[in-house]
């Protein structure tokens, strides 16, 4: 106790230095706190973005599994309906969605050959309940279920110059290899992301006409409770268990090639950023605690001088550096958070271009950030551990030497 | 012994002479390069021709069969409409000069084929889009050079090398075997610019029809399609019947 008194009057004592350190204690962490909020929005917004995409779970043959790059459309589900009530009846599913996905060539004019696209068919119960891309539609509306419609992503409406009303022709192909035109109307255009904006979306029956499969589809997506790795992956496993399912493949998103290439990607960008941030709030952090107490070693041979112990002396460095830390680092932490926060709720739009970049990414051009009481925590433990490791490294090497040499030191 | 003489001169007279009858019959006098394109070029081209034609796509899982009816005028001018099956019905395409045009009836719609897709399968099968515009006019388009004689099925085919004259023709580089007696070219390897092999076309039961000698079965594989082949086979093939203009006209596509 009388540690913390003599630490709180020694902080008074110098109150424009003790306020400096602290200042920069809540600048650094504050921002911190904020950046780090960012970069998980970002994350989690991708994640969320892949699981939705894929399925939590994906449920394909075994042939279209190892040939995938292929798109090989021979290699469908000829029959969905009975495994999609099979799936939906297991504990951990609440919804099983027939899909059809398949390249396909566009045209607006009279020339065909040079545009393509990906095209997404599924229920209204995927499109709309699970996916809620009728509330992304930036011109026109949603599918309104009658016959030869469709909805353009934004990037693919730019690249063939289509507009909503427009009739263009959307070459695919069957499963036998043969043509399949189609001519509909675009209804709408919705952008969301780098993956929504490239591909276009029409009706379960239509796509199934295309591919020439009707009454099965090329994967079934599965959700369950939580996309999140820790529920998805053991909810694969159980179904991969199920003897109705032994012939096909069922990964989780976590577990599709083009997921486990690009998530130890963004992972690291995501860690090495963090990383860097934290780095240099640390080594500010570090630099201004070790010049205060640096400048302070004659007050420490002082005290030794006056019989304060070389723990008492250390100590009481270190309860200031605790207290500054608390004041600067919890300030800094609630700033930050609140910012954090802001984000979470308004978001910060990154521009159109960022999307376009990004190709095929589910990214957003509007990022979210994601501050939680865990974020915040982790922020303000931090700040402390590092003033106190900035303040007693120097405090120690002050106390080790003899008073008088402290005494004579200038600083 | 003077009978012996005489048998003997006989025999060997006669074995001389049947030998140099095998050994005409093995290696008769090599072509010239441009005679074996010349030839080909006569037996491949046309004034006008129709003919069914049934299409056997197998992509190495299953087969499927189409048949279209083909019209042809010249070397740049055809069209196809396709019979069967019953999703495939009614597509036609037409060839002028170097435009190659598709009518689509579910989308009702005419569409010129360019870029990408030219080169992808026609109807999944392993000949292109691309390889329908290629022209046939070898000795025109090829510089050629005969490199050896095979035999394929017991029969006498010069091997000819040849180049493209311009690097804008669809394949820089065929390796032709041409039937020596029927100058048709049995099988090719087509090879793109960088020197792989893309395509390989055999031609088989080769039947006169019309005066000139016809392959009436094509087998094409595709080098980047392993496991598939496409074999067309022709039937009602005739040579110099009349053809309404009309037939080679847009006006026809949505007739």
């Amino acid at each position: 106790m009388i540690h913390l008194k003599l630490a709180l009057r020694n902080a008074q004592r110098n109150l424009r230095r003790t306020l400096l350190t602290a200042a920069t204690l809540f600048i650094g962490i504050s921002l911190t706190t904020f950046s780090l909020s960012f970069l998980n929005g970002y994350m989690w917004d991708f994640m969320e973005g892949m699981a939705l995409n894929h399925g939590h779970v994906r449920v394909v043959t075994q042939e279209f599994a190892d040939r995938e790059q292929l798109q090989p459309l021979y290699a469908n589900i000829e029959d969905s309906a009975p495994l999609v009530e099979l799936i939906s009846a297991q504990p951990g599913v609440s919804a099983v969605e027939p899909v059809i996905k398949s390249g396909v060539i566009l045209a607006v004019g009279e020339e065909i050959g040079d545009d393509f696209g990906m095209l997404v068919g599924a229920e209204p119960s995927l499109f709309v309940d699970l996916m809620a891309l009728d509330q992304s539609v930036v011109a026109g509306t949603w599918l309104t279920g009658a016959k030869d419609e469709v909805v353009l992503g934004r990037k693919i409406a730019l690249d063939i110059g289509a507009e909503v009303g427009q009739e263009i022709l959307v070459m695919g192909s069957s499963q036998y290899g043969s043509m399949s035109p189609m001519s509909p109307t675009v209804v709408g255009i919705v952008s969301k992301d780098g993956l929504i904006d490239t591909q276009l979306y029409m009706p379960l029956e239509e796509a199934r006409w295309m591919v020439d499969v009707p009454d099965g589809a090329l994967s079934l997506l599965v959700y369950g409770e939580d996309y999140h790795v820790e529920v998805a992956d053991p909810l694969a496993a159980q179904l991969s268990a199920l003897p109705e399912l032994q012939d096909y493949s069922l990964k989780s998103w976590s577990q599709d090639p083009m997921v486990a290439q690009s998530l130890p990607i963004m992972d690291g960008i995501n860690a090495g950023l963090s990383g860097l941030m934290m780095f240099v709030m640390v080594l500010a952090i570090f630099n201004t605690m070790t010049m205060s107490v640096l400048e302070r070693t004659g007050e420490i041979g002082v005290m030794r001088a006056m019989g304060q112990t070389r723990l008492g002396a250390v100590g009481l460095f270190l309860v200031e550096a605790i207290s500054i830390g608390i004041i600067g680092g919890g300030a800094g932490v609630l700033v930050g958070g609140l910012g954090g926060y802001w984000m979470e709720v308004k978001g910060f739009d990154m521009g159109q271009e960022l999307v376009d970049q990004a190709g095929t990414f589910p990214l957003a051009s509007v990022i979210y950030g994601d501050i939680t009481p865990e974020l915040m925590i982790q922020c303000f433990i931090l700040a402390v551990v590092t003033a106190c490791v900035g303040a007693i490294l120097p405090a120690i090497r002050a106390a080790s030497i003899s008073p008088s040499a402290a005494m004579r030191s200038r600083r | 012994m003077k009978n012996l003489l005489f048998l003997l001169a006989v025999t060997s007279t006669g074995a001389a002479t049947l030998l140099g009858n095998t050994m005409a019959q093995e290696a008769p006098a090599q072509p010239t390069a441009e005679e074996l394109l010349k030839g080909m070029d006569n037996n491949l081209q046309f004034e006008t021709r129709s003919a069914v034609v049934t299409m056997t796509v197998n992509d190495g899982k299953r087969e499927r069969v189409m048949t279209m009816q083909t019209y042809g005028r010249g070397q740049n001018e055809s069209a196809m409409e396709y019979l069967t099956p019953e999703r495939e019905k009614g597509t036609k395409m037409l060839k002028i000069d170097d435009a190659l045009w598709l009518y689509l009836p579910r989308a009702e719609r005419v569409q010129k084929i360019s870029g990408h897709m030219m080169r992808q399968g026609m109807m999944g099968s392993d000949v292109s889009y691309e390889d329908m515009m290629a022209g046939s006019e070898f000795e025109e388009m090829y510089t050629a050079t005969v490199v050896g004689s095979e035999q394929l099925d017991g029969r006498l085919h010069w091997k000819v090398e040849a180049v493209a004259k311009d690097s804008s023709v669809t394949y820089p580089k065929r390796m032709m075997w041409i039937d020596d007696e029927y100058r048709i070219p049995s099988k090719q390897e087509l090879y793109a610019l960088s020197g792989m092999l893309m395509k390989t076309w055999t031609m088989g039961d080769v039947q006169e029809v019309g005066g000139q000698m016809t392959p009436m079965r094509t087998e094409i594989t595709d080098a980047l399609r392993p496991g598939s082949s496409t074999v067309i086979v022709t039937s009602e093939l005739k040579f110099g019947i009349e053809l309404e203009d009309e037939v080679f006209s847009k006006r026809w596509l949505e007739r």
